[in-house]
C-alpha cells in the first residue's frame, strides 16, 4: 500500500510544528499536507469566550482582594511545571506555518472529530500523521487502522514514558533516547517505529540541554518518516515493564543541573 | 441547611478565625511555598502550642475549631517523642529534648500496673489498648536511648511484654485493640520490634517468635492488588482504606524489614506504594479514603473528595525511605511535592494559637477524617517527613 506522509498542527504546539517542516526540508522529506487545527481550536462562540474571560476576571478581583497572601493549589502544581512551561518559549523559529510551508497544500479542519480526519484521510493508503497537537488522542481516532498518528518521545520505551524524561535518564545515568511511535490506547504505549540516542554533550544549562532533546526529536520524525518511506518499516511491539514518569520537581531538577553542569 | 447552621453555631464559623480558616479551604487557598526550615518553625510553634495546652506534660491531642483544646493524647504524645528528641538536634535547641523527656515521664507515670497504656486521651474512660501503647512504646525506647535511663527501658519491656500477651492465636492483635485490630498492627509490631532489640535470652528468641508470627498473620491482609484489607476505622465507610491507617501499614512493614533485616519486606510495601506513586502525581493529590481497587472514595460527593493530610506526611516517609532503599528518584520527587502541600496549607496564621501553622485532620477542614480538628498527629508525621529528608531523622534499629 501506498504511504503518505503529513503534519498536524494546533495552536499551542506551532513553534514545533515548524520546527519539524524546517527539518523535514533540510533532510529532502516531501509532505503530502499539512493538517491545521487552527479554525477547530478557535471554535467556540464569542459569547463563551466572553464569560470566560469575566470569570476569570472576577476570579482574578476576588483574589487580590481576599486572598492576597494566598496560593492557589494551581500556583504549586505550577511551580512544579516552571520548566515544562518555560520549554515551548526555547524554540524561536521564524514566521508561521503558512510562511514555512512552501509548496504543501494546507488542510485547514473545522471539526476535530475521527470522521473529519477520515474526510480528508481516505482509505486505500497509509497516512502517517506528525502529531503537533490535538490534545489527548480518544479511541475514536487512534483505532482508525490506515492512518498512524505517530508522536515523538524524548525516552527510550518501554523504561522512560510519562514527562520529563530526558532529565530523567540523565538523572539515573541512562542515554537519553527519542522514540517515535504510533499512538494507541495506551499512554506512551504504542509501536515503536524508530529511536535514537539524544546527544546533549554540547549542552551548557538545562534549557539548552532541553532545545537539543526537541530539536533532536523533530530530526527523530523526519528520519522515521524516510524509514518508512524508502524501507517500509513497520512499527515493532514495547516489551512488558514500563516504567512512567512524572512532572520533576524543582528540587531534583536542582539536583541534575548540579550534576551535570557544575565544574 | 439546618445542617450546616449546625455546623456554624458548633464550630463558631461566625468568629473571624475560624471563618477565615474555613473560607480559605472552600476557596482552596493555601499558603505561600516554605523552605524547609520555615517549615519546620511553623509545625513546631504549633507542636509546642499543642503541649502548653495541657497542664500535665502530654501534648493535646487536637484543636477543635471553635471549641479549643482537647486534653493529652498519650498515644500520639509518645510518638511524638522521636520527632522532638529528632529536632532538638536539628535546631541544636535543647528545649525540644527536655519537652520529650518530660513527656517521657508523663507517660511512665500513667502506665498501668500491667505494662499497657490506655486508648484514647487522658481523661477518657477507654482502657489499656495495643496499637496506642505501641505507638508509646515507641516514644519510651526512644527516651531510653537518649536519656540512658532504667526507668524508660523497664517500662518499654513491662509494656512489650503485655503487648506480645495479646497477640491471638490467629497472631492478630483483635483483643483490647481499636477496630479489633488491623493492617496497621504492623507498626504495633514494629514498635515491638523495635523494643525487642533489647531483650536477652531465651525472652528475645521466644518474643521475636510471636512477633514473626504475628507479622505474617498481618501480612495477609495485602490483597494481591497492593491494597490493604482492615486499615479503616470499623465505623468507617465500608470496604475502604483510610490512607492515614494504609500508610501507617507500610511504615511499619518498612521498620520491620530494617529492624528484623529482612529484605522481602520491602517488596510488600512496593506492591501497594506503586499504586499511590502513580495516583498521586496523576490527580496531583491522594483521596483519604480508597477503594479496593484503587478508585477514590468520593466522601464529599458529587464525584468529590476529600484528602487527609497525616496520610500525606505518612506517605511522604514511606516514600523517601523507599527513594533510598531502591534508589528510586521518582518517589523523592512525589515526596517533595507532598511536603510542599502540607508547607503550604499549614503556613497559614489566624491569630488563634490553636489554628495558627496547624495541620487539620481533612483537607478541606469539613472533610470526612477528623473534621475542623487540628491534630497533633498530622503535626508529627509533617515535621518526621522534613527531618527524614534533612537526614535528621534517627533510625529504629539499635544501634551496634
Amino acid at each position: 500500500m501506498q504511504n503518505k506522509f503529513y503534519l498536524l498542527a494546533g495552536n499551542a504546539y506551532q513553534k514545533n510544528a515548524i520546527s519539524f517542516l524546517r527539518q523535514s526540508k533540510e533532510i529532502g522529506l516531501e509532505l503530502d499536507g499539512i493538517i491545521l487545527l487552527s479554525n477547530v481550536d478557535s471554535k467556540r462562540s464569542f459569547s463563551k469566550r466572553l464569560i470566560t474571560k469575566m470569570k476569570s476576571m472576577f476570579q482574578k478581583l476576588v483574589d487580590k482582594v481576599f486572598f492576597k497572601a494566598y496560593l492557589d493549589f494551581k500556583n504549586i502544581e505550577a511551580s512544579w511545571n516552571l520548566a515544562n512551561a518555560n520549554s515551548w518559549n526555547l524554540l524561536n523559529p521564524h514566521g508561521n506555518i503558512h510562511t514555512n510551508k512552501g509548496d504543501i497544500p494546507v488542510i485547514s479542519l473545522k471539526e476535530w472529530s475521527a470522521n473529519a480526519i477520515l474526510k480528508i484521510l481516505p482509505q486505500g493508503v497509509n497516512h502517517y500523521v506528525a502529531i503537533y497537537g490535538g490534545g489527548i488522542f480518544s479511541k475514536e481516532f487512534v483505532n482508525i487502522p490506515h492512518v498512524h498518528f505517530m508522536n515523538a518521545h524524548m525516552g527510550k520505551m518501554p523504561k522512560y514514558r510519562g514527562m520529563n524524561v530526558l532529565e530523567w535518564a540523565i538523572l539515573n545515568d541512562d542515554e537519553p533516547y527519542v522514540s517515535v511511535m504510533e499512538l494507541n490506547n495506551a499512554i506512551d504505549g504504542g509501536p515503536v517505529y524508530f529511536e535514537t540516542r539524544i546527544d546533549v554533550s554540547s549542552s551548557k544549562d538545562i534549557f539548552q540541554l532541553r532545545k537539543a532533546g526537541y530539536e533532536q526529536c523533530f530530526r527523530a520524525m523526519v528520519d522515521c518518516f524516510m524509514l518508512i518511506k524508502n524501507q517500509d518499516v513497520s512499527g515493532k511491539e514495547q516489551d512488558k515493564g514500563a516504567t512512567y514518569y512524572y512532572s520533576m520537581h524543582p528540587k531534583i531538577r536542582h539536583a541534575l543541573i548540579n550534576k551535570l553542569f557544575s565544574s | 441547611m439546618l445542617n450546616a447552621l449546625r455546623r456554624v453555631k458548633y464550630y463558631r464559623l461566625y468568629k473571624k478565625a475560624n471563618f477565615k480558616l474555613y473560607v480559605l479551604d472552600r476557596a482552596k487557598k493555601v499558603g505561600p511555598i516554605v523552605d524547609t526550615d520555615h517549615a519546620l518553625q511553623n509545625i513546631f510553634q504549633w507542636i509546642e502550642a499543642s503541649f502548653r495546652a495541657t497542664n500535665d506534660g502530654g501534648s493535646s491531642a487536637y484543636y477543635t475549631v471553635g471549641r479549643g483544646w482537647k486534653s493529652s493524647y498519650p498515644e500520639t504524645t509518645g510518638y511524638l517523642i522521636p520527632t522532638l528528641y529528632d529536632y532538638a538536634d536539628y535546631s541544636q535547641n535543647s528545649k525540644w529534648s527536655d519537652l520529650a523527656n518530660s513527656a517521657g515521664s508523663w507517660l511512665l507515670s500513667i502506665q498501668f500496673e500491667n505494662g499497657a497504656w490506655q486508648g484514647g486521651q487522658v481523661d477518657s474512660d477507654i482502657g489499656e489498648r495495643v496499637f496506642n501503647s505501641a505507638m508509646i512504646l515507641d516514644g519510651i525506647i526512644e527516651c531510653y536511648e537518649r536519656e540512658n535511663d532504667p526507668k524508660y527501658l523497664d517500662s518499654a519491656l513491662k509494656g512489650l511484654k503485655w503487648l506480645v500477651s495479646c497477640i491471638g492465636d490467629d497472631g492478630v492483635l483483635s483483643q483490647h485493640n481499636i477496630s479489633a485490630g488491623g493492617s496497621f498492627d504492623l507498626l504495633s509490631l514494629a514498635c515491638m520490634a523495635r523494643a525487642w532489640q533489647y531483650l536477652e535470652g531465651s525472652e528475645r528468641e521466644d518474643t521475636l517468635s510471636e512477633i514473626r508470627r504475628s507479622v505474617s498473620a498481618h501480612l495477609e491482609l495485602q490483597n494481591a492488588n497492593g491494597w490493604w484489607k482492615r486499615s479503616n476505622f470499623d465505623y468507617s465507610y465500608p470496604n475502604t482504606s483510610l490512607l492515614h491507617h494504609l500508610s501507617y501499614t507500610l511504615d511499619g512493614v518498612l521498620i520491620l524489614s530494617e529492624i528484623l533485616e529482612d529484605k522481602s519486606l520491602e517488596e510488600v510495601v512496593l506492591k501497594s506504594a506503586r499504586k499511590m506513586l502513580s495516583m498521586f502525581e496523576v490527580n496531583r493529590k491522594l483521596p483519604a479514603f480508597i477503594n479496593e481497587d484503587w478508585t477514590p472514595y468520593f466522601d464529599l460527593g458529587d464525584k468529590q473528595y476529600s484528602q487527609c493530610l497525616t496520610g500525606y506526611a505518612q506517605t511522604s516517609i514511606v516514600f523517601i525511605k523507599l527513594a533510598r532503599l531502591k534508589s528510586d528518584k521518582r518517589f523523592l520527587n512525589a515526596a517533595y511535592k507532598m511536603i510542599d502541600i502540607l508547607s503550604s496549607i499549614g503556613n497559614r496564621s489566624f491569630g488563634q494559637g490553636g489554628l495558627d501553622y496547624g495541620l487539620a485532620g481533612s483537607y478541606p477542614i469539613f472533610g470526612n477524617y477528623q473534621p475542623f480538628q487540628i491534630v497533633n498527629w498530622a503535626a508529627k508525621y509533617h515535621a518526621e517527613s522534613m527531618l527524614l529528608l534533612l537526614n535528621n531523622s534517627r533510625s529504629k534499629k539499635r544501634a551496634k
